[in-house]
Protein backbone atom coordinates (compact mmCIF):
# COMPACT_ATOMS: atom_id res chain seq x y z
CA UNK A 1 0.00 0.00 0.00
CA UNK A 2 1.17 3.27 -0.72
CA UNK A 3 1.52 5.60 2.00
CA UNK A 4 0.99 9.31 0.23
CA UNK A 5 2.33 10.24 -3.36
CA UNK A 6 5.79 12.23 -2.80
CA UNK A 7 5.62 15.43 -4.91
CA UNK A 8 8.20 14.44 -7.78
CA UNK A 9 10.90 17.29 -8.52
CA UNK A 10 13.39 17.45 -11.09
CA UNK A 11 16.45 18.74 -8.46
CA UNK A 12 16.45 15.11 -7.08
CA UNK A 13 18.39 13.72 -10.10
CA UNK A 14 21.33 15.93 -8.61
CA UNK A 15 21.09 15.12 -5.07
CA UNK A 16 21.02 11.05 -5.65
CA UNK A 17 24.06 8.75 -6.82
CA UNK A 18 27.25 9.61 -5.71
CA UNK A 19 29.11 8.37 -2.51
CA UNK A 20 28.29 10.05 0.96
CA UNK A 21 30.48 13.85 1.70
CA UNK A 22 30.55 12.33 5.67
CA UNK A 23 30.36 9.26 7.57
CA UNK A 24 28.57 9.94 10.34
CA UNK A 25 29.58 8.35 13.62
CA UNK A 26 26.92 6.25 14.15
CA UNK A 27 23.42 7.43 13.69
CA UNK A 28 21.84 6.44 10.05
CA UNK A 29 20.25 9.78 8.67
CA UNK A 30 18.17 7.45 5.77
CA UNK A 31 18.58 8.89 2.42
CA UNK A 32 14.60 9.86 2.11
CA UNK A 33 14.81 12.08 5.05
CA UNK A 34 17.97 13.96 3.71
CA UNK A 35 16.74 14.59 0.64
CA UNK A 36 13.35 15.39 1.77
CA UNK A 37 15.45 18.54 4.16
CA UNK A 38 16.91 19.67 1.07
CA UNK A 39 13.69 19.99 -1.27
CA UNK A 40 12.12 21.77 1.73
CA UNK A 41 15.09 23.90 2.80
CA UNK A 42 14.40 26.88 0.39
CA UNK A 43 10.89 27.39 1.70
CA UNK A 44 11.78 26.20 5.32
CA UNK A 45 15.06 28.99 5.10
CA UNK A 46 12.59 31.74 3.18
CA UNK A 47 9.80 31.23 5.59
CA UNK A 48 12.38 31.72 8.62
CA UNK A 49 13.62 34.74 7.25
CA UNK A 50 10.36 36.22 6.74
CA UNK A 51 9.20 35.66 10.14
CA UNK A 52 12.19 36.85 11.38
CA UNK A 53 11.65 39.99 9.93
CA UNK A 54 8.00 40.48 11.09
CA UNK A 55 8.68 39.86 14.34
CA UNK A 56 11.22 42.93 14.10
CA UNK A 57 8.98 45.37 12.54
CA UNK A 58 6.70 44.37 14.87
CA UNK A 59 8.93 44.78 17.48
CA UNK A 60 9.81 48.08 16.67
CA UNK A 61 6.25 48.89 18.07
CA UNK A 62 6.72 47.22 21.55
CA UNK A 63 7.64 49.15 24.11
CA UNK A 64 7.83 46.03 26.51
CA UNK A 65 9.27 44.18 23.85
CA UNK A 66 12.68 46.37 23.60
CA UNK A 67 12.52 46.73 27.97
CA UNK A 68 12.49 42.66 27.93
CA UNK A 69 15.42 41.88 25.46
CA UNK A 70 17.28 44.73 27.78
CA UNK A 71 16.33 43.10 30.77
CA UNK A 72 16.93 39.46 28.88
CA UNK A 73 20.76 40.61 28.06
CA UNK A 74 21.66 41.67 31.70
CA UNK A 75 20.45 38.65 32.85
CA UNK A 76 22.72 36.55 30.06
CA UNK A 77 25.61 39.20 31.28
CA UNK A 78 25.04 37.97 34.79
CA UNK A 79 24.87 34.82 34.12
CA UNK A 80 28.09 34.84 31.81
CA UNK A 81 29.86 36.28 34.77
CA UNK A 82 29.21 34.02 37.48
CA UNK B 1 28.48 -8.64 41.63
CA UNK B 2 31.21 -7.25 39.69
CA UNK B 3 32.55 -3.56 41.36
CA UNK B 4 32.43 -2.14 37.60
CA UNK B 5 29.32 -2.79 35.11
CA UNK B 6 29.11 -1.25 31.32
CA UNK B 7 25.28 0.75 31.43
CA UNK B 8 23.28 -1.25 28.67
CA UNK B 9 22.17 1.30 26.80
CA UNK B 10 25.24 3.37 26.14
CA UNK B 11 26.71 1.01 23.59
CA UNK B 12 25.84 2.50 20.39
CA UNK B 13 28.26 5.37 20.15
CA UNK B 14 31.46 4.98 19.69
CA UNK B 15 32.63 8.44 21.34
CA UNK B 16 32.03 7.05 24.67
CA UNK B 17 30.11 4.75 27.00
CA UNK B 18 28.66 4.80 30.76
CA UNK B 19 29.55 2.82 33.35
CA UNK B 20 29.52 2.23 36.83
CA UNK B 21 32.00 1.49 39.19
CA UNK B 22 31.07 0.65 42.92
CA UNK B 23 27.43 2.45 42.54
CA UNK B 24 28.34 5.72 41.02
CA UNK B 25 27.87 5.99 36.93
CA UNK B 26 30.80 7.50 35.16
CA UNK B 27 31.09 8.34 31.47
CA UNK B 28 33.98 7.50 29.73
CA UNK B 29 35.14 9.71 26.29
CA UNK B 30 36.78 7.75 23.91
CA UNK B 31 39.74 9.64 22.06
CA UNK B 32 37.01 9.90 18.88
CA UNK B 33 35.56 12.67 20.68
CA UNK B 34 38.26 14.91 21.94
CA UNK B 35 37.77 18.44 19.69
CA UNK B 36 34.37 17.80 19.58
CA UNK B 37 34.18 17.61 23.82
CA UNK B 38 36.89 20.86 23.62
CA UNK B 39 34.62 22.66 21.38
CA UNK B 40 31.56 22.10 23.44
CA UNK B 41 33.81 23.64 26.65
CA UNK B 42 35.46 25.96 24.53
CA UNK B 43 32.17 27.57 22.73
CA UNK B 44 30.68 28.12 26.11
CA UNK B 45 27.53 26.33 25.04
CA UNK B 46 28.38 23.51 27.93
CA UNK B 47 28.36 26.22 31.07
CA UNK B 48 25.73 28.15 29.30
CA UNK B 49 23.19 25.40 29.09
CA UNK B 50 24.44 23.43 32.58
CA UNK B 51 24.00 26.78 34.30
CA UNK B 52 19.97 27.01 32.84
CA UNK B 53 19.18 23.56 34.11
CA UNK B 54 19.17 22.41 30.54
CA UNK B 55 22.12 20.09 30.42
CA UNK B 56 22.94 17.55 32.83
CA UNK B 57 26.56 19.18 34.32
CA UNK B 58 29.30 16.67 35.04
CA UNK B 59 32.99 16.63 36.46
CA UNK B 60 36.52 15.56 35.25
CA UNK B 61 37.11 12.76 37.55
CA UNK B 62 41.23 11.65 37.40
CA UNK B 63 39.98 8.12 37.73
CA UNK B 64 41.39 4.88 35.96
CA UNK B 65 39.14 4.73 32.61
CA UNK B 66 36.91 1.47 31.79
CA UNK B 67 38.87 0.93 28.43
CA UNK B 68 42.01 3.01 28.93
CA UNK B 69 43.18 2.12 25.05
CA UNK B 70 40.22 4.65 23.87
CA UNK B 71 39.87 7.06 26.58
CA UNK B 72 40.21 10.67 26.70
CA UNK B 73 38.66 11.56 29.41
CA UNK B 74 36.17 10.22 32.35
CA UNK B 75 33.61 12.19 33.67
CA UNK B 76 31.27 12.28 36.49
CA UNK B 77 27.69 13.03 35.50
CA UNK B 78 25.44 14.71 38.27
CA UNK B 79 24.15 10.93 39.42
CA UNK B 80 20.27 10.49 38.63
CA UNK B 81 17.86 9.23 41.25
CA UNK B 82 15.85 6.86 38.29
CA UNK B 83 15.80 6.29 34.60
CA UNK B 84 12.58 6.59 32.93
CA UNK B 85 11.66 5.50 29.63
CA UNK B 86 9.28 7.56 27.32
CA UNK B 87 6.43 5.59 27.36
CA UNK B 88 5.85 6.26 31.15
CA UNK B 89 5.77 9.96 30.41
CA UNK B 90 2.42 11.47 29.79
CA UNK B 91 1.73 13.61 26.45
CA UNK B 92 3.23 16.72 28.15
CA UNK B 93 6.01 15.44 29.44
CA UNK B 94 7.20 13.99 25.88
CA UNK B 95 6.40 17.25 24.63
CA UNK B 96 8.87 19.16 27.12
CA UNK B 97 11.57 16.63 26.03
CA UNK B 98 10.83 17.30 22.15
CA UNK B 99 11.24 21.50 22.81
CA UNK B 100 14.04 21.09 24.95
CA UNK B 101 15.52 19.05 22.15
CA UNK B 102 14.79 21.23 19.60
CA UNK B 103 15.98 24.58 21.98
CA UNK B 104 19.34 22.59 22.41
CA UNK B 105 19.92 22.58 18.47
CA UNK B 106 19.06 26.19 18.06
CA UNK B 107 21.53 26.90 21.30
CA UNK B 108 24.26 24.45 19.53
CA UNK B 109 24.04 26.17 16.35
CA UNK B 110 24.04 29.75 17.59
CA UNK B 111 27.43 28.54 19.17
CA UNK B 112 29.14 26.25 16.31
CA UNK B 113 28.07 22.84 17.47
CA UNK B 114 24.37 20.49 16.59
CA UNK B 115 22.77 17.87 18.04
CA UNK B 116 24.27 14.53 16.53
CA UNK B 117 21.35 12.52 17.78
CA UNK B 118 17.79 13.20 19.05
CA UNK B 119 17.00 10.26 21.07
CA UNK B 120 14.17 10.30 23.53
CA UNK B 121 16.66 8.48 26.28
CA UNK B 122 19.31 11.19 25.82
CA UNK B 123 16.48 13.38 27.91
CA UNK B 124 15.68 12.88 31.24
CA UNK B 125 13.70 14.77 34.32
CA UNK B 126 15.56 15.58 36.45
CA UNK B 127 14.89 18.48 39.36
CA UNK B 128 11.68 18.09 37.93
CA UNK B 129 12.79 19.24 34.40
CA UNK B 130 13.66 17.83 30.63
CA UNK B 131 17.03 17.78 30.89
CA UNK B 132 20.07 16.45 28.51
CA UNK B 133 21.98 13.81 29.73
CA UNK B 134 24.08 12.70 27.14
CA UNK B 135 27.46 14.48 27.25
CA UNK B 136 28.39 12.96 23.69
CA UNK B 137 24.84 14.61 22.10
CA UNK B 138 27.44 17.88 20.61
CA UNK B 139 29.61 17.88 17.31
CA UNK B 140 30.61 20.61 15.37
CA UNK B 141 28.48 21.78 13.09
CA UNK B 142 29.12 20.78 9.68
CA UNK B 143 28.05 23.65 7.85
CA UNK B 144 25.59 23.04 4.62
CA UNK B 145 24.23 19.57 5.84
CA UNK B 146 20.56 18.68 6.36
CA UNK B 147 20.51 17.53 10.16
CA UNK B 148 21.61 13.96 10.38
CA UNK B 149 18.97 13.58 13.72
CA UNK B 150 15.89 14.72 11.35
CA UNK B 151 14.57 11.00 10.97
CA UNK B 152 15.15 10.10 14.84
CA UNK B 153 13.74 13.13 16.09
CA UNK B 154 10.92 12.88 13.58
CA UNK B 155 10.62 9.18 14.78
CA UNK B 156 10.77 9.27 18.48
CA UNK B 157 9.46 12.71 19.56
CA UNK B 158 6.99 14.19 16.43
CA UNK B 159 5.21 10.96 15.10
CA UNK B 160 4.20 9.47 18.95
CA UNK B 161 2.88 13.12 19.98
CA UNK B 162 0.89 13.43 17.12
CA UNK B 163 -0.57 9.78 17.22
CA UNK B 164 -1.18 10.85 20.96
CA UNK B 165 -2.85 14.29 20.48
CA UNK B 166 -5.01 12.87 17.52
CA UNK B 167 -5.36 9.74 17.39
CA UNK B 168 -5.82 8.01 20.94
CA UNK B 169 -3.56 8.68 24.22
CA UNK B 170 -2.41 5.47 24.77
CA UNK B 171 -0.78 4.92 20.94
CA UNK B 172 2.02 6.42 23.21
CA UNK B 173 2.65 2.52 24.62
CA UNK B 174 4.02 1.83 20.77
CA UNK B 175 7.41 3.24 21.77
CA UNK B 176 7.95 -0.14 23.98
CA UNK B 177 7.63 -2.00 20.74
CA UNK B 178 9.41 0.81 18.29
CA UNK B 179 12.24 1.98 20.79
CA UNK B 180 14.10 3.61 18.02
CA UNK B 181 11.01 5.39 17.63
CA UNK B 182 7.38 4.74 15.97
CA UNK B 183 8.32 4.13 11.73
CA UNK B 184 7.07 7.14 9.75
CA UNK B 185 5.38 4.73 7.29
CA UNK B 186 3.01 3.14 10.36
CA UNK B 187 2.84 6.86 11.85
CA UNK B 188 1.23 8.22 8.47
CA UNK B 189 -1.35 4.91 8.02
CA UNK B 190 -2.57 5.38 11.42
CA UNK B 191 -3.01 9.43 11.65
CA UNK B 192 -6.61 10.64 10.14
CA UNK B 193 -6.43 11.71 6.69
CA UNK B 194 -6.71 15.51 7.87
CA UNK B 195 -3.48 15.81 9.06
CA UNK B 196 -2.45 16.37 5.65
CA UNK B 197 -3.95 20.07 5.93
CA UNK B 198 -1.84 20.42 8.56
CA UNK B 199 1.56 21.70 6.78
CA UNK B 200 3.72 20.58 9.58
CA UNK B 201 2.65 16.82 10.05
CA UNK B 202 2.26 16.50 5.95
CA UNK B 203 6.04 17.72 5.95
CA UNK B 204 7.52 15.88 8.71
CA UNK B 205 5.35 12.95 8.55
CA UNK B 206 3.58 11.89 5.34
CA UNK B 207 5.96 13.46 3.09
CA UNK B 208 8.69 11.98 5.00
CA UNK B 209 7.17 8.89 5.36
CA UNK B 210 6.81 9.25 1.42
CA UNK B 211 10.64 10.01 0.62
CA UNK B 212 12.12 7.64 2.69
CA UNK B 213 10.12 4.58 0.78
CA UNK B 214 11.02 6.02 -2.36
CA UNK B 215 14.78 6.91 -1.90
CA UNK B 216 15.61 4.08 0.88
CA UNK B 217 19.18 2.82 0.13
CA UNK B 218 20.04 5.51 -2.07
CA UNK B 219 23.15 7.78 -1.71
CA UNK B 220 23.09 10.70 -1.32
CA UNK B 221 25.76 13.13 -3.25
CA UNK B 222 28.80 14.49 -1.60
CA UNK B 223 28.45 17.72 -3.41
CA UNK B 224 24.22 17.72 -2.41
CA UNK B 225 25.03 16.84 1.09
CA UNK B 226 27.84 19.18 1.48
CA UNK B 227 25.56 22.13 0.41
CA UNK B 228 22.59 20.73 0.39
CA UNK B 229 20.98 23.02 3.34
CA UNK B 230 21.93 26.26 4.67
CA UNK B 231 22.39 27.73 8.23
CA UNK B 232 19.41 29.54 7.84
CA UNK B 233 17.20 27.21 6.43
CA UNK B 234 18.38 24.35 8.99
CA UNK B 235 16.59 26.86 11.34
CA UNK B 236 13.49 27.41 9.30
CA UNK B 237 13.40 23.48 9.32
CA UNK B 238 13.91 23.48 13.64
CA UNK B 239 11.70 26.56 14.18
CA UNK B 240 8.72 24.75 11.77
CA UNK B 241 8.94 21.31 14.22
CA UNK B 242 9.25 23.36 17.06
CA UNK B 243 5.88 24.95 15.88
CA UNK B 244 4.18 21.86 14.52
CA UNK B 245 5.21 20.39 17.91
CA UNK B 246 3.73 23.67 20.09
CA UNK B 247 0.60 22.69 17.67
CA UNK B 248 -0.05 19.49 19.18
CA UNK B 249 -2.53 19.50 22.49
CA UNK B 250 -4.11 16.50 24.00
CA UNK B 251 -6.85 17.37 26.99
CA UNK B 252 -6.90 15.05 30.09
CA UNK B 253 -10.35 14.09 29.62
CA UNK B 254 -12.83 11.02 29.27
CA UNK B 255 -10.15 8.51 31.24
CA UNK B 256 -11.10 6.40 33.88
CA UNK B 257 -9.72 8.20 37.11
CA UNK B 258 -9.07 12.19 35.71
CA UNK B 259 -11.68 13.72 38.04
CA UNK B 260 -10.09 12.07 40.76
CA UNK B 261 -9.45 15.46 42.83
CA UNK B 262 -12.88 15.64 43.06
CA UNK B 263 -12.95 11.97 44.48
CA UNK B 264 -15.92 11.15 46.88
CA UNK B 265 -14.72 8.43 48.37
CA UNK B 266 -14.23 10.31 51.90
CA UNK B 267 -15.75 12.81 54.06
CA UNK B 268 -13.31 15.66 54.54
CA UNK B 269 -12.28 14.53 57.99
CA UNK B 270 -11.95 11.23 56.70
CA UNK B 271 -9.45 12.65 53.97
CA UNK B 272 -8.02 14.75 56.93
CA UNK B 273 -6.88 11.42 58.83
CA UNK B 274 -5.90 10.03 56.19
CA UNK B 275 -3.28 12.41 55.14
CA UNK B 276 -2.04 12.71 59.12
CA UNK B 277 -1.36 8.88 59.65
CA UNK B 278 0.15 8.47 55.79
CA UNK B 279 2.33 11.52 57.05
CA UNK B 280 3.04 9.84 60.62
CA UNK B 281 4.10 6.53 58.75
CA UNK B 282 6.45 8.33 56.31
CA UNK B 283 8.19 10.11 58.94
CA UNK B 284 8.34 6.11 60.26
CA UNK B 285 10.13 4.51 56.93
CA UNK B 286 13.01 7.65 57.28
CA UNK B 287 12.98 7.18 53.42
CA UNK B 288 15.20 8.44 50.88
CA UNK B 289 13.36 7.41 47.77
CA UNK B 290 9.62 7.00 47.79
CA UNK B 291 7.50 5.19 45.19
CA UNK B 292 3.67 6.04 45.06
CA UNK B 293 2.06 3.28 42.89
CA UNK B 294 -1.72 4.25 41.84
CA UNK B 295 -0.43 7.89 42.51
CA UNK B 296 -3.45 9.05 40.36
CA UNK B 297 -2.88 13.00 40.47
CA UNK B 298 -0.29 12.67 43.13
CA UNK B 299 -2.37 14.13 46.00
CA UNK B 300 -0.55 11.44 48.74
CA UNK B 301 2.59 11.58 47.00
CA UNK B 302 3.55 14.93 47.90
CA UNK B 303 3.54 14.40 51.59
CA UNK B 304 6.51 12.45 50.82
CA UNK B 305 7.77 14.92 47.71
CA UNK B 306 7.19 18.40 49.54
CA UNK B 307 9.91 16.96 52.54
CA UNK B 308 12.26 16.43 49.59
CA UNK B 309 11.99 13.00 49.04
CA UNK B 310 12.46 11.74 45.91
CA UNK B 311 8.97 10.19 45.28
CA UNK B 312 7.92 8.29 42.09
CA UNK B 313 4.05 8.88 41.38
CA UNK B 314 3.15 6.19 39.10
CA UNK B 315 -0.49 5.35 37.52
CA UNK B 316 -2.06 3.43 34.70
CA UNK B 317 -3.90 6.62 33.94
CA UNK B 318 -2.37 9.00 31.28
CA UNK B 319 -4.94 11.72 32.12
CA UNK B 320 -4.04 11.21 36.12
CA UNK B 321 -0.59 11.50 35.21
CA UNK B 322 -0.48 14.66 32.84
CA UNK B 323 -2.60 16.00 35.42
CA UNK B 324 0.19 15.46 38.09
CA UNK B 325 2.63 16.47 35.99
CA UNK B 326 0.91 19.85 35.10
CA UNK B 327 0.40 20.60 39.09
CA UNK B 328 4.15 19.82 39.68
CA UNK B 329 5.17 22.26 37.08
CA UNK B 330 2.93 25.26 37.66
CA UNK B 331 4.42 24.34 40.78
CA UNK B 332 7.81 23.96 40.45
CA UNK B 333 8.20 21.20 42.84
CA UNK B 334 11.71 18.91 42.28
CA UNK B 335 11.64 16.21 44.15
CA UNK B 336 8.36 14.55 42.37
CA UNK B 337 8.43 12.12 39.25
CA UNK B 338 5.17 11.41 38.02
CA UNK B 339 5.16 8.28 35.55
CA UNK B 340 2.79 6.15 33.46
CA UNK B 341 3.58 3.11 34.82
CA UNK B 342 0.24 -0.43 34.81
CA UNK B 343 1.40 -2.80 37.43
CA UNK B 344 -0.68 -5.47 35.93
CA UNK B 345 2.43 -5.28 33.29
CA UNK B 346 4.69 -3.01 34.32
CA UNK B 347 7.92 -1.97 32.23
CA UNK B 348 9.75 -4.87 30.96
CA UNK B 349 14.13 -5.06 29.90
CA UNK B 350 13.92 -4.16 26.01
CA UNK B 351 16.34 -3.84 23.42
CA UNK B 352 19.93 -5.23 22.21
CA UNK B 353 20.39 -7.73 25.26
CA UNK B 354 17.36 -7.18 26.86
CA UNK B 355 19.60 -4.32 28.23
CA UNK B 356 19.09 -1.05 26.58
CA UNK B 357 16.21 -0.25 28.76
CA UNK B 358 15.78 -1.62 32.13
CA UNK B 359 12.80 -3.04 33.85
CA UNK B 360 10.50 -1.27 36.44
CA UNK B 361 11.91 -4.13 39.42
CA UNK B 362 15.45 -3.25 37.69
CA UNK B 363 15.44 0.00 38.82
CA UNK B 364 14.17 -0.35 42.30
CA UNK B 365 14.56 -0.93 45.17
CA UNK B 366 13.01 1.75 46.75
CA UNK B 367 13.13 2.77 50.32
CA UNK B 368 9.69 2.46 50.74
CA UNK B 369 6.34 2.01 48.64
CA UNK B 370 2.83 3.24 48.96
CA UNK B 371 -0.49 1.28 47.59
CA UNK B 372 -3.11 3.33 48.34
CA UNK B 373 -6.85 2.23 47.07
CA UNK B 374 -5.09 -0.26 44.98
CA UNK B 375 -5.08 -3.60 46.33
CA UNK B 376 -8.71 -4.38 44.96
CA UNK B 377 -7.97 -2.86 41.43
CA UNK B 378 -5.07 -5.50 41.86
CA UNK B 379 -6.49 -8.38 43.80
CA UNK B 380 -10.04 -8.19 41.86
CA UNK B 381 -9.96 -6.37 38.71
CA UNK B 382 -6.73 -8.20 37.61
CA UNK B 383 -7.14 -11.45 39.82
CA UNK B 384 -3.87 -11.45 41.36
CA UNK B 385 -3.44 -13.88 44.26
CA UNK B 386 -2.76 -11.59 47.41
CA UNK B 387 0.07 -13.28 48.46
CA UNK B 388 1.60 -12.60 44.83
CA UNK B 389 1.02 -8.84 45.44
CA UNK B 390 2.76 -8.86 48.63
CA UNK B 391 5.53 -10.74 47.35
CA UNK B 392 5.51 -8.17 44.42
CA UNK B 393 6.22 -5.40 46.70
CA UNK B 394 8.94 -6.58 48.65
CA UNK B 395 10.83 -6.70 45.79
CA UNK B 396 10.08 -3.17 45.36
CA UNK B 397 11.36 -1.43 48.32
CA UNK B 398 11.66 -1.87 52.29
CA UNK B 399 8.71 -0.45 53.77
CA UNK B 400 5.14 -0.42 52.54
CA UNK B 401 2.02 2.01 53.19
CA UNK B 402 -0.47 0.11 51.89
CA UNK B 403 -4.50 1.20 52.81
CA UNK B 404 -6.99 -2.17 52.44
CA UNK B 405 -10.21 -1.73 51.04
CA UNK B 406 -12.83 -3.98 52.50
CA UNK B 407 -15.52 -6.18 49.89
CA UNK B 408 -18.65 -3.52 51.11
CA UNK B 409 -16.39 -0.53 50.39
CA UNK B 410 -19.06 0.78 47.07
CA UNK B 411 -15.47 1.20 44.74
CA UNK B 412 -15.01 -2.92 45.36
CA UNK B 413 -18.89 -2.99 45.16
CA UNK B 414 -18.23 -1.55 41.50
CA UNK B 415 -15.33 -3.95 40.66
CA UNK B 416 -18.15 -6.91 41.68
CA UNK B 417 -20.99 -5.69 39.96
CA UNK B 418 -21.06 -7.27 36.64
CA UNK B 419 -18.67 -10.81 37.59
CA UNK B 420 -18.91 -13.84 40.26
CA UNK B 421 -17.60 -12.94 43.75
CA UNK B 422 -14.97 -15.60 43.28
CA UNK B 423 -12.54 -13.76 46.00
CA UNK B 424 -13.11 -15.69 49.44
CA UNK B 425 -9.87 -14.88 50.38
CA UNK B 426 -10.28 -11.31 50.05
CA UNK B 427 -11.17 -9.85 53.68
CA UNK B 428 -8.51 -7.87 56.09
CA UNK B 429 -7.65 -11.32 57.96
CA UNK B 430 -6.82 -12.47 54.86
CA UNK B 431 -4.84 -9.74 53.47
CA UNK B 432 -3.25 -9.54 56.79
CA UNK B 433 -1.93 -13.86 56.23
CA UNK B 434 -0.98 -13.14 52.81
CA UNK B 435 1.44 -10.13 53.49
CA UNK B 436 2.66 -11.59 56.76
CA UNK B 437 4.42 -13.77 54.78
CA UNK B 438 7.10 -11.03 53.52
CA UNK B 439 6.01 -8.18 55.87
CA UNK B 440 6.61 -7.47 59.53
CA UNK B 441 3.78 -5.55 60.74
CA UNK B 442 4.64 -2.29 62.12
CA UNK B 443 1.62 -0.10 62.39
CA UNK B 444 -2.12 -0.46 61.67
CA UNK B 445 -4.63 2.48 61.42
CA UNK B 446 -8.33 2.50 60.62
CA UNK B 447 -9.21 5.39 58.40
CA UNK B 448 -11.74 7.64 60.68
CA UNK B 449 -15.46 7.75 58.99
CA UNK B 450 -14.42 4.47 56.86
CA UNK B 451 -14.10 0.54 57.03
CA UNK B 452 -10.35 1.47 55.13
CA UNK B 453 -7.17 0.19 56.92
CA UNK B 454 -4.12 1.96 56.77
CA UNK B 455 -0.99 -0.77 57.16
CA UNK B 456 2.81 0.18 57.88
CA UNK B 457 4.81 -2.72 56.98
CA UNK B 458 8.50 -3.56 57.17
CA UNK B 459 9.69 -5.78 54.97
CA UNK B 460 11.49 -9.04 56.35
CA UNK B 461 14.62 -10.37 56.46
Amino acid sequence: MKISKFPHHTLLAGLLILPAAKEHPYLDPGSGSFILQMLIAGAAGAVFILRNQIARFFGLFRRDGKTERKAGSKAAKKRNAK
Amino acid sequence: MPSETRIGGSFRDPNGFLFKRKGEVFRQINLAYRQDYELLKKSGLYKELTNEGLFLAHKEVDIKAADPSRAFKVIKPEQLKFISYPYEWSFSQLKDAALLTLELQKRALSRGMWLKDAATTNVQFHMGRATLIDSLSFEAYPEGQPWVAYRQFCQHFLAPLALMALVDIRLGQLLRVHIDGIPLDLASRLLPRGTRFNLGLLTHIHWHAAAQERYAGQKVSARAERGGMSKTALLGLIDHLDRTVRGLHWEPVGTAWSDYTSETSYSRSAAKHKKETISKFITQTNAETFWDLGANTGLYSRLASERGIFTIAADYDPAAVELNYAHMKEHGEKSLHPLVIDLGNPSAPLGWANEEHRSLLDRGPSDAVMALALIHHLAIANNVPLDRVAEFFSRLGDWLIIEFVPKADPQVQQLLAARKDIFTDYHVDGFRSAFQRYYRAVAENRIRDSERILFLMKRRG
